[in-house]
C-alpha cells in the first residue's frame, strides 16, 4: 500500500515539478515562432529524460550509489573533476536563470522591478534548504507546482486539431529561420534533459532508501511522471502556438508569454502564469542548489543528505549555501533572464556528453547494477542523441549569440 | 590520432561557418528587425486590448508596456549602430516606425500609470489605424 502511495505521489510531483523557467520559455518561444512544428523535440527530449531518470533510479536502488558517487568510485577523482566542474558551472547559471524567472513572476504580480526580488527569493531558497527535509522539498514543491496544469486546461479549451498535433510529433524542417529552429530544438533538449536532474533523482532514491525489490516503483514513477510532465510542456507550446502565433507575437520577454493564458482565463490569466512560473522556478532553484551540494559532497566523499541534521553534514550545507550565493550574484548582474535561460540551456546540451557518457558506462557495469544492465540499443541511442545534441549546440550557440 | 584531429577540425569548421553566417547580410538583418518590430506592435496591441477588456490590471499593463519599450529600444539601437542599415530606405522606414511606436508606448505607459482608459483607447487606435505600420 505504501509503495502505491509512493508511486502516486511520485507521479503527481513529477508532473508538478516538470515546468520551470527553461520549459516555459523554450515552449512559449517555439509555439509562437513555429506553431506546433517543434512538438517532436519535446517528445524526443521527454522520452530521453524518462529513460535516463529510470536508469539513474535503477543505479541508485541497486548499487546504493548516486551517479556522482559511482563515477568517482569507478573512474577516479582525477576524471571526476571535469564533469563535476561542468555540472557546477551550469548549475550556477541555471540557478541564476531560475531565480530570475521566480523574480519575474513576482514582478508580473506587483509591477516592481525583478532585480529587487532576487535577494529575498535567494534567501527563501536557502531557508527551505536549511529547514526542510528531502520529502518536504520534493513533495511540497511538486504539489504546489500542479498549478501548471492550467496550461493543459488552456490547451484543451483552445481545441487544437488532433491531426495537426499528431503530425507535429514527426520532425520536419521549417520553411523559414532554420538556425532559430535548430537553436530552439537544442534549447528544448537542454530544458528537458538537464543533467542536474539525473544526479538529483539518484540522490533522492538513496535518500528515500528505495531497494532493488522496489524497482517497479522507480520505473513506474519515472516513465509515467516524466511523460505526463512532458504533456504540460507540450501544452505550453500548443497554447502559445494558438494564442501568440496568430497575433505574430514572438516571445522576447515573460510579459509577452504571460498573454498566452488571457483568452482562456481572462482576469486570472496573469496570476496563473505568474504562479506557474514562480513556483516552478522556485522549486527548480531549490533542487539545483541541492544538487550542486549533492554532486560536490558525493564526489569528495563528504557526508551528505537533505534529511540529515544540518550540523551532521556541515560541508554539504556550506556547498548549497555558497552555490545559492553564487546564483544570486550572477542573477543580480541583471542579464535579461530570458536570454540567460536560453544560453544556459544550450550550454547544458554542450556539456551533456561529459555527464551522460560516464553514466551510460556505469549502466553497463554489472558491479553496479547486477543483472539490471541497460541494453545496447537503448545505450547507443542515448549516446548518439547526446553527442548529436552537443555538436548541434556547438554549431548553433555562436549563431544565436553573435548573430543576435 | 588522425581521426581525432579531423573530428575537431569538422566541429571548428562548422562553428566558424555558423559564426560567419550569423553576421548576416543587411537585407536579412532588416528582415529580422522588421519581424521584431511587427511582433512588438502586436504585443502592444494585445496588452492594451487586454487591459481595456479588464483581463489584465493597469499595473501589469504598465510594466508590460515598459518592457516592450525596452525591447523596441534594442531594435532601434540595432538600426542606429549600423549606418549601412539606416542608409537603406527600408531601414530608414523601420527606424521611423520604431520611433512612432516608442511614442505610442510612452503614452500608453503614462495612461496605464494614471489608469486612464480613454487615453489608452485613443493611443491604441493610432496603432489600429496603421500609424506605426510600414
Amino acid at each position: 500500500m505504501s509503495a502505491i502511495v509512493d508511486v502516486i505521489l511520485g507521479i503527481v510531483t513529477s508532473i508538478g515539478g516538470f515546468i520551470e523557467v527553461g520549459s516555459i520559455s523554450t515552449s512559449a518561444q517555439a509555439g509562437a515562432e513555429f506553431g506546433f512544428q517543434l512538438l517532436w523535440a519535446i517528445g524526443v527530449a521527454t522520452v530521453m529524460l524518462a529513460v535516463m531518470i529510470e536508469m539513474s533510479g535503477r543505479l541508485a536502488a541497486v548499487s546504493r550509489h548516486t551517479i556522482d558517487a559511482a563515477v568517482r568510485e569507478r573512474f577516479g577523482i582525477s576524471f571526476q573533476w571535469v564533469p563535476l566542474a561542468a555540472e557546477l558551472a551550469i548549475d550556477t547559471l541555471l540557478l541564476a536563470a531560475e531565480l530570475g524567472g521566480a523574480a519575474i513572476a513576482v514582478k508580473l504580480l506587483t509591477g516592481i522591478g525583478f532585480l529587487w526580488w532576487i535577494l529575498p527569493i535567494g534567501f527563501l531558497v536557502w531557508l527551505v534548504l536549511v529547514l526542510c527535509g528531502f520529502s518536504v522539498i520534493e513533495y511540497g514543491l511538486g504539489l504546489l507546482g500542479l498549478v501548471t496544469l492550467s496550461f493543459v486546461y488552456a490547451a484543451y479549451r483552445l481545441q487544437p486539431s488532433t491531426h495537426d498535433l499528431v503530425r507535429s510529433l514527426v520532425p520536419t524542417m521549417p520553411h523559414h529561420d532554420i538556425v532559430r529552429y535548430m537553436f530552439l530544438s537544442v534549447s528544448i533538449l537542454g530544458a528537458t534533459v538537464s543533467p542536474y536532474l539525473l544526479n538529483f533523482y539518484s540522490s533522492g532514491t538513496v535518500e528515500e532508501k528505495l531497494t532493488e525489490k522496489e524497482l517497479w516503483v522507480n520505473s513506474t514513477t519515472a516513465y509515467l511522471g516524466i511523460c505526463f510532465g512532458g504533456t504540460v510542456s507540450m501544452a505550453v507550446l500548443v497554447t502559445s502556438a494558438m494564442v501568440l502565433g496568430p497575433q505574430h507575437i514572438t516571445v522576447d520577454s515573460y510579459d509577452q508569454a504571460a498573454l498566452m493564458l488571457v483568452p482562456v482565463f481572462h482576469r486570472w490569466a496573469i496570476a496563473l502564469f505568474a504562479c506557474s512560473l514562480g513556483i516552478g522556478c522556485f522549486g527548480a532553484s531549490v533542487e539545483i542548489a541541492l544538487n550542486a551540494a549533492y554532486a560536490f559532497s558525493q564526489a569528495l566523499g563528504w557526508t551528505w543528505g537533505a534529511s540529515k541534521p544540518r550540523p551532521d553534514a556541515a560541508r554539504f550545507s556550506s556547498v548549497f549555501t555558497l552555490v545559492t550565493i553564487a546564483g544570486v550574484c550572477v542573477a543580480l548582474i541583471g542579464f535579461d533572464p530570458l536570454r540567460l535561460t536560453m544560453i544556459s540551456l544550450a550550454l547544458t546540451v554542450v556539456i551533456m556528453p561529459v555527464v551522460v557518457l560516464p553514466f551510460l558506462a556505469l549502466m553497463n557495469d554489472s558491479r553496479y547494477v547486477n543483472k539490471h544492465t541497460s541494453g545496447p540499443i537503448g545505450n547507443t541511442f542515448l549516446a548518439a542523441l547526446t553527442v548529436l545534441g552537443a555538436v548541434l549546440a556547438i554549431v548553433v550557440v555562436p549563431l544565436e549569440v553573435f548573430g543576435g | 590520432m588522425e581521426t581525432r584531429y579531423s573530428a575537431a577540425g569538422a566541429i571548428a569548421l562548422l562553428t566558424l561557418t555558423a559564426a560567419l553566417a550569423g553576421c548576416g547580410s543587411p537585407a536579412s538583418q532588416l528582415d529580422e528587425i522588421q519581424k521584431k518590430i511587427d511582433g512588438l506592435t502586436a504585443t502592444t496591441r494585445a496588452i492594451g486590448e487586454s487591459w481595456l477588456r479588464g483581463d489584465v490590471s493597469p499595473t501589469f499593463a504598465k510594466t508590460a508596456f515598459l518592457q516592450t519599450l525596452r525591447l523596441l529600444d534594442d531594435q532601434r539601437t540595432s538600426l542606429t549602430e549600423s549606418p549601412q542599415l539606416l542608409l537603406d530606405p527600408r531601414g530608414a522606414a523601420l527606424s521611423r516606425r520604431a520611433e512612432q511606436l516608442s511614442r505610442v508606448l510612452a503614452a500608453l505607459v503614462d495612461a496605464a500609470r494614471q489608469r486612464d482608459d480613454g487615453a489608452a483607447r485613443e493611443h491604441l487606435s493610432r496603432i489600429r489605424a496603421g500609424e506605426t505600420s510600414p
